[in-house]
This record gives structure tokens, C-alpha cells and sequence, in this order.
């Protein structure tokens, strides 16, 4: 009788073994599963942005060429025609050719509008030239008699790929319109850093601030800090809001970099 | 003083078995606030069994009966045992599961309770609880899916624990009254009980790893 206990306490411990083994094996195949899951639906998450991100810089460009190459040559020939009315008309005629210099003015007007909403749009310095003189023409258009906007960059800065130059030049214009616009700021710095195997942009504001929570949490508004947030998640950045209602608001994205290679900012 | 010497002359195990309740208890104190709710009804639990081991050691060597003492410990283990599983489950369906099964194991437990003799019921229960609460737990970890690292996690040391006590221990206690009967051996009775108490030193090892390893537990989190 005590050789069948002792033989069946053997088996039911072999058997508790078995499960005890069974059970941490099991679940460590089920969570590195789960992990794994988790990483492809997050690659997939990834690609959509990338891809909604290509789609909308591609519908931008379609946009400025429809903007230049349309409506901006059609007004060149209305420029051109009515120039021509005005060869035809009399020199008596001072009357119309007052209007027809109000309206010349008004198409100028209107290609230069034409011609900034298509740089904005689409920014070829940053294409031809590269992203800090791509800031220098930002900072500079930004500046008027009550906003002033500095730029304060490195002599030399990281060769950086054409999506990271995107997505930070698409950042800093979005940060600058909102201190622009919301904060009613004076001054506004542009800084850029480079950090080991990283870049840091911070853009500062002596503004009147927001309250970050407030913006945030309101799901019709904070749409800019939302998509600034998801470009970044992209580019393996990530940004910090130093942010309070009443006073500047300093805002940095930090962005790590797989490879460095040093350049000079052209002269 | 010479009676307690002699006890731990005559049987090392059972003293062995009876001082390695205090490594658990120990750790479990260092890491308390480390811990979850389950993991420190456990650190309650071996002081518990602790304590009743001391009453009974003094009792013994004062020849007093104590074979009550001997029957409580199935008590102790289906009240606190499923009290601390209770707390580790997140499943609601295997939490009132558990809940039905650790009131009708305490009640058979309970009915059965003798004060002079050993009582096998009342025992038995007391294993079969601690089997089916560490099942319990173990289909709970398996259907969650909410731990990363299970080496890591001290409930799972614990209930592993329970799993090896209580299967460990059943048949030796469902049969026995045979052991004990005058028709057994001294040897045989002797393998059986040294095996028991092999086993509920396993028991605080486990355990012992399951407080011990919370703080890297911790650190995972952190992380």
C-alpha cells in the first residue's frame, strides 16, 4: 500500500511539475506573441502615418503646381491684356486708366498671394537648398515691425534626411504660426542643437502661453499639437511642451538621428 | 531547554522544516511594500503556520495533545491561502469560482473538524483547496496575458508553490489514517511525514523566490 502512495505522490508531483513548467512556458510564448503583435501593428500604425504624411506633402504639391502653373499664368495673361487695354486707350481717358491701374494692382496683389500660399505649400528652399536656409527664409518672412523672429543655429549642422528635414520644417512652420497667432508674442527664437546622435528644435515665445491640458484635452482644437505629435512618432522623435497660460511658452522636439555627418550652412 | 535539544536531535527535519517557515516570512517583510495585496496575505499566512508550529513544538514537549492544531492547518490554508489567491485573480468568473469553492471547502473543512483525533476530511479539503486554487491562478495568468515576465512575477512563485504542497501532500493525507494505523511501519510512517515536510520546505522556497524576486518586479514596471 505505501509503494502506490509513494508512487502516487511521485506522479502527482511529476504532474504538478509538468504544469508549473507548462504554465511558465505557455505564457511566455503567449506574451512574446503579444509582443510581437503589438510591434507589427505599431510598424503598421507607422506606415499609415508615413503614408497619409507622403499623401498629404503630395497633395500640397499638386495644389502649388495647380496654383502656379493655373491660376497664376492666367493672371499673368489678364496682367498682359489689360496692359495692352490701357496701350489702347486714350490718353484722355484718365478715368479708366485710373481702373486700370487700381486693378493691375489688385492682380499683383493677387499673384503675390498666389505665389506665398504656393511657397507655403510647398517649401523649395528646403528642397533646393536644404533645411537651415529653409528656417532663414521662414524666420524672415515671419518677421514684421511688431514680430520679431531670430534664428539661432549652429554654424555647422547634422546632414539630415529628406523626411526629418520635412517633418521639422512642417514643425517649426506650425509652432511659429501658432506663436504668431495665438500667443501674441514679440520676440519668437528659433534654436536648433545638435546632441550627440540627435537634433533638438526649440522654438520660445515671450507670448501669453496656453494651458497644454486644456488644449489638449479639447477634441475640436490642439489639432497642430495632435499632428505634431504624430509626425514625430514617425521619425523616432519625440516633443516637450514647457507651456503655461500667462507667460512664454518654450516647445522642443528632439529627434534621434541613425547616422551623423557634419555640414557646413552655406554662405 | 535539554527537551528542545533533544527534539532537534531526534528529528533535524521537522526542526529544519519548522525554522524555514521564518525564511518566507522574513523576505516577505523586507519586500512588503513592494507587494500586492495576495503576495502579503501569504507573508500572514506562513506567520500564521509559524506560530501554530511553535504552539505545537511546545505543546508536544509539554505532552499536551495538539493533533486540534495538526487539523487547523487546513483551516489555515483554505481561509488565508484563498483569501490571498483571491486577491491575485482578475478573472471575475474564476473569482466567484474560487469564492464558492473555498466556502464549501471550508465548510467540509470545518463540519469535519475533530479536537483529538487527526481529522482526514478535514485535511483532505485543505489539499484539494490549495490544488484547485493554484489551478485557479494558473488558467487566470494564462487567459490575462498581462504579465511580460513570469520568472518575475512573485504570485506565480507562489502559486507554483501551493500546486507542489498541496499535490505533493494529497495522497499522503488521503491515506493517512493507513499510515498511521499500527499496521504500518515506523520507517514507512517516518519516509512519508519526512516527505511532507520536504515538501512544505519546497513550499517556503518558493515562496521565499516570490517575495525575493518582486522587487525586480518592480524594476520592470519602472522600466
Amino acid at each position: 500500500m505505501s509503494l502506490y502512495i509513494a508512487v502516487g505522490t511521485a506522479a502527482l508531483l511529476m504532474m504538478a511539475v509538468f504544469i508549473i513548467i507548462f504554465v511558465a512556458y505557455y505564457q511566455q510564448k503567449q506574451a512574446k506573441q503579444l509582443l510581437a503583435l503589438k510591434e507589427l501593428q505599431e510598424s503598421h500604425r507607422r506606415e499609415l502615418m508615413t503614408a497619409t504624411f507622403r499623401g498629404q506633402e503630395e497633395e500640397r504639391r499638386r495644389l502649388a503646381e495647380d496654383l502656379h502653373d493655373g491660376i497664376g499664368t492666367m493672371l499673368s495673361v489678364t496682367k498682359m491684356s489689360l496692359n495692352q487695354l490701357e496701350r489702347q486707350l486714350d490718353d484722355d481717358n484718365i478715368r479708366v486708366s485710373f481702373q486700370i491701374q487700381k486693378t493691375r494692382s489688385m492682380i499683383d496683389e493677387t499673384m503675390t498671394n498666389v505665389r506665398r500660399i504656393s511657397r507655403d505649400l510647398v517649401p523649395t528652399t528646403l528642397e533646393r537648398f536644404g533645411f537651415l536656409p529653409a528656417l532663414e527664409e521662414l524666420a524672415d518672412r515671419a518677421n514684421d515691425g511688431d514680430i520679431q523672429v531670430q534664428l539661432d543655429c549652429p554654424e555647422t549642422t547634422t546632414q539630415l534626411s529628406s523626411p526629418i528635414d520635412l517633418t521639422l520644417y512642417r514643425i517649426t512652420q506650425e509652432l511659429l504660426n501658432n506663436a504668431i497667432r495665438h500667443s501674441r508674442a514679440k520676440l519668437i527664437i528659433i534654436q536648433m542643437q545638435c546632441i550627440d546622435n540627435a537634433i533638438r528644435l526649440s522654438v520660445l515665445d515671450d507670448g501669453i502661453g496656453f494651458d497644454f491640458d486644456a488644449v489638449t484635452e479639447d477634441k475640436k482644437g490642439g489639432l497642430g499639437l495632435r499632428n505634431i505629435e504624430s509626425r514625430l512618432s514617425v521619425i523616432d522623435g519625440f516633443v516637450t511642451f514647457d507651456v503655461a497660460p500667462g507667460r512664454g511658452s518654450q516647445i522642443h522636439v528632439q529627434i534621434r538621428l541613425p547616422t551623423v555627418q557634419a555640414v557646413s550652412l552655406p554662405a | 531547554m535539554t527537551d528542545l535539544l533533544g527534539f532537534i536531535r531526534k528529528y533535524p527535519l521537522d526542526a529544519f522544516s519548522h525554522l524555514i517557515i521564518l525564511l518566507p516570512i522574513v523576505t516577505g517583510f523586507i519586500h512588503y511594500t513592494l507587494l500586492q495585496k495576495g503576495p502579503k496575505i501569504f507573508i500572514f499566512y506562513f506567520l500564521t503556520v509559524f506560530i501554530k508550529e511553535s504552539v505545537g513544538l511546545y505543546t508536544a514537549l509539554h505532552g499536551t495533545a495538539n493533533l486540534y492544531l495538526q487539523n487547523s492547518q487546513s483551516v489555515i490554508d483554505i481561509g488565508l491561502i484563498g483569501l490571498a489567491f483571491y486577491s491575485s485573480l482578475y478573472n471575475s468568473k474564476l473569482k466567484s469560482n474560487l469564492l464558492y469553492t473555498l466556502v464549501a471547502c471550508l465548510l467540509v473543512s470545518l463540519a469535519s473538524f475533530k479536537i483529538d483525533v487527526i481529522s482526514p476530511i478535514n485535511q483532505i479539503a485543505g489539499k484539494l483547496f490549495c490544488i484547485i486554487t493554484a489551478l485557479f491562478f494558473f488558467t487566470d495568468t494564462l487567459r490575462g496575458l498581462r504579465i511580460v515576465n513570469l520568472t518575475i512575477y512573485p504570485a506565480f512563485w507562489l502559486g507554483s508553490g501551493t500546486l507542489l504542497y498541496g499535490a505533493g501532500t494529497f495522497l499522503i493525507t488521503l491515506f493517512g489514517q493507513v499510515l498511521v494505523s499500527s499496521s504500518t511501519s515506523e520507517d514507512t510512517f517516518e519516509f512519508f511525514w519526512n516527505t511532507q515536510q520536504i515538501i512544505y520546505c519546497m513550499f517556503c522556497v518558493f515562496a521565499t523566490v516570490g517575495f525575493w524576486v518582486s522587487c525586480y518586479e518592480k524594476q520592470q514596471a519602472a522600466e
